[in-house]
């Protein structure tokens, strides 16, 4: 399968993984991460963070690991895998490829 | 306040059940502790209301998607299991609609009938529900809870209504009438905890 077959990605699975790019997060700070990414625009609940945390992990594009939290207790965060850094790059490339298509019809069009 | 949230985080760690069992293995406790963390930030009742209100309106959409994801699956790996798992379904839904029911037909009883026999009646009544509602999870238990509080309901009524009618017999069919979906639940349970067993032995 290539890439391009995984695409487009849906608004709510861009940012949640946009969001574990950097490092590996825990559920509570992937959701607040990508309501202030969106600007307060994608407010997950609890129930779809983890769907799409479910399909992501079937589909091998995020992976799980332990990490102790704060007080001591063990915590599960999420990070990308190699492929998962590879479909964002390519839903990344495709989102500006739109973008700039969409500027240069713009300015054409008003000049 | 936080008697109102601790009483929702219990509630919602509770429906998350619901999920197929090897996704609330996987995910279950970590969404209990996000869900909870997510309200306790919250100090504005109004914001806290609203959050209850999404989450647990998603929780219904997710879990029916959840579940339908996982028969599909079971159907491709293992039919048996998807058979127990659609009856289980059926079940469920059925054991909702009488839940509702006959808890509301009780209450409209206690009301306008007796007080005493009516809140005996009542009292048996919601244990024969809490059984039917134990069914959900753990079969074996909740087909012993449902058939003898069935049994305990059938004896009451029947001893109610030989007063009026003066015919055992009759008052003991009249009185059958009313607890038969308790028996029906109780044996669908029995039924469902045998196949399990025996899909569990054979796997």
């Amino acid at each position: 399968m290539t890439l391009a077959e995984y695409l487009p990605l849906r608004e709510a699975t861009f940012f949640i993984m946009v969001c574990l790019a950097d490092d590996p997060k825990h559920g509570y700070a992937i959701l607040k991460e990508v309501e202030t990414l969106s600007d307060g625009r994608i407010v997950l609940s609890t129930g779809t963070l983890y769907g799409a945390i479910k399909r992501l992990l079937a589909q091998g594009w995020i992976e799980r690991m332990d990490t102790d939290d704060t007080d001591g207790r063990d915590k599960k965060s999420y990070c990308l895998t190699d492929l998962g850094r590879r479909v964002l790059q390519a839903e990344s490339n495709r989102l500006a490829h739109i973008a700039t298509l969409g500027q240069r019809v713009l300015s054409r069009s008003q000049s | 306040m936080r008697l109102v949230t601790t009483f929702i985080m219990g509630l919602y760690a509770s429906l998350l059940h619901a999920y197929p069992a090897p996704y609330y293995e996987q995910f279950g406790d970590e969404m209990a502790d996000v869900f909870a963390q997510r309200l306790s930030e919250e100090t504005r009742p109004t914001k806290c209301f609203a959050i209850t209100l999404r989450e647990f309106s998603d929780l219904g959409v997710n879990i029916m998607r959840e579940q339908w994801a996982h028969y599909q699956e079971l159907k491709q790996t293992n039919p048996k299991a998807a058979q127990i798992m659609a009856t289980k379904f059926i079940f469920r839904t059925f054991s909702i609609v009488y839940a509702a029911f006959f808890l509301w037909m009780s209450i409209k009883l206690w009301e306008n009938g007796s007080y005493w026999n009516g809140l005996v009646t009542l009292v048996f009544e919601t244990i024969l529900l809490v059984g039917v509602l134990i069914g959900w999870r753990w079969q074996g238990i909740g087909a012993i809870v449902t058939l003898t509080s069935a049994v305990t309901l059938t004896v009451i009524t029947m001893m109610a209504l030989n007063v009026m009618v003066e015919n055992i017999i009759i008052s003991l069919l009249l009185s059958l009438v009313w607890t038969l979906p308790g028996f029906c639940f109780g044996l669908m349970l029995l039924m469902l905890n045998r196949n399990i067993r025996k899909s569990k032995r054979l796997a």
